[in-house]
């Protein structure tokens, strides 16, 4: 299975993640990792959220072992980072 | 990175786990001596800067090209057995990976793990994204409101949130995310992205902003009182950054008008945390009113670009907040520094810094504030 493009998370069903969860996001390591993070389900359920190369096969069984049953989310890494990027009015025409 | 032909069906394996652990504790180890040897090399102070990739510093050494690490698959390895994960070291340009195999500290076995040199480039052939369909739950929310973008660009007085800003004399714009207070009578600031108030750590103190953009000095509304740098990977150093946050001093408070953004009747001063599946506004100088939807928080190593395709200058980000479009792009550019609210309440969620055709990231508004000693009025 591969990885989804823009992952649907689902509203919270509590309304704080697990701490245990937060923990994992922050230290979780794997060479197909990217981003690391967090999200719920689409039906609500914290989870991790991670990205890995678009071309990559998921679950991931490394990932999964450090998820300690929590569900994973895999989401394809973007085709080119986000830019961080003001506009230029005189390209407008202004 | 990339996932080696042979990893999928190996990593199924269950006596996978234990030499995967065993290089990843080499990978501690490595990381130490690597960034102790990269140190060490000899860099001249002005190329310890930000950097481009394929520049001028990155070719310098075979250790300044290497852009990550990791544990993996020997490269070589056709079917991979129990002993043939590696540590992984990447390097961006193909012509770099002969010279960096050769380099004496890579050339070495760590605790028994070889050291396997690889090509991977941060950027891929660009392919362009269709806007994504609405999720299920938000389908039962109202169409958005007119986005009125060309009402963000005006000269707008008294001054409101969520309109166009940019340095007096200046060719580039963002957005005025809203007004902040550092006391409860005390001064006023406008609260935006470096990348827009201190364009990228370059403006000194002082610098003076238009509403809109313009080169009248009867349009100043701000001057640059402070900014948290913004930190890029230099030889040795790879450090990562948490907001793209600036303040501006508001110069006459006579001209603004706190408490409100453009186009957003609900718009309530305060702070909350940003949760996934939240549904989200914000109002920007491009796009104007747009909504969407918080698809993850917390996000680590996010890569943000602040050059151009063709010449990127990469940061890496942790703690960052991921946004779909409802309907649309949720942003572009022009709207960095756009308060991001809870579409319900109306309460700063996020701060807007960058994107693409899908996403929008933003950064942790609550962790500007406390930076700047200031909170939303």
């Amino acid at each position: 299975m591969k990885p989804v493009r823009t992952h649907t998370p689902g509203a919270p069903v509590d309304p704080t993640p697990p701490d245990r969860l937060l923990e994992l996001a922050d230290k979780l390591k794997d060479p197909l990792v990217v981003q690391t993070g967090v999200t719920t389900t689409t039906d609500g359920k914290w989870a991790l959220f991670v990205t890995v190369p678009r071309d990559a096969s998921v679950p991931i069984p490394t990932v999964e072992a450090q998820a300690k049953g929590f569900p994973v989310v895999y989401e394809a890494e973007p085709d080119e980072p986000p830019i961080a990027k003001p506009a230029y009015p005189r390209t407008e025409g202004r | 990175m990339v996932c080696p032909p042979s990893m999928a069906p190996f990593i199924e394996q269950e006596w996978y786990m234990a030499s995967f652990g065993d290089a990843l504790a080499a990978l501690e180890s490595f990381r130490t001596d690597l960034v102790s040897a990269q140190t060490s090399a000899s860099v001249p102070v002005a190329e310890a800067m930000a950097f481009r990739i394929g520049g001028r510093a990155m070719r310098r050494s075979p250790l300044a090209n290497i852009h990550a690490t990791g544990v993996g698959v020997r490269g070589d390895s056709e079917t991979p057995g129990p002993n043939d994960f590696v540590v992984k070291v990447y390097v961006f340009e193909k012509t770099d990976v002969s010279a960096a195999r050769n380099d004496p500290t890579l050339k070495r076995a760590v605790q028994g793990v070889d050291v396997d040199v690889e090509h991977l480039p941060v950027q891929v052939a660009f392919k362009p994204r269709t806007a994504v369909e609405s999720p299920p739950y938000t389908r039962a929310v109202p169409a958005p409101q007119a986005a009125h973008p060309a009402q963000h660009q005006a000269k707008v007085r008294p001054v409101k949130a969520g309109v166009e800003i940019g340095p007096l004399g200046g060719d580039f714009v963002g957005t005025l995310g809203c007004f902040v207070r550092r006391q409860a009578h005390g001064r006023i600031f406008v609260l935006s992205n470096n990348h827009v108030l201190a364009d990228v750590n370059r403006f000194p103190i002082g610098k003076k902003h238009t509403q809109p953009f313009s080169t009248d000095p009867a349009d100043v509304i701000c001057a640059l009182s402070d900014f948290e740098p913004i930190h890029f990977p230099s030889p040795g150093s790879q450090p990562r950054n948490v907001i793209d946050a600036a303040i501006a001093a508001v110069e006459s408070s006579a001209e603004i008008i706190p408490g409100q953004m453009l186009n957003i009747p609900k718009y309530t001063p305060g702070l909350k945390a940003p949760v996934p599946g939240m549904a989200v506004t914000k109002a920007g100088r491009t796009t104007g009113v747009t909504r969407g939807v918080i698809r993850a928080i917390r996000v680590r190593g996010v890569h943000v670009n602040y050059g151009s395709s063709a010449q990127p200058v990469i940061a890496t980000f942790d703690n960052a907040i991921t946004i779909t479009g409802v309907g649309g792009p949720f942003s572009k550019p022009g709207d960095s520094g756009s308060v991001i609210l809870e579409q319900a309440s109306g309460v700063p969620v996020a701060l807007l810094f960058a994107g693409d055709a899908t996403t929008t990231t933003a950064c942790d508004i609550a962790a500007a504030c406390a930076r700047f000693n200031v909170h939303p009025i």
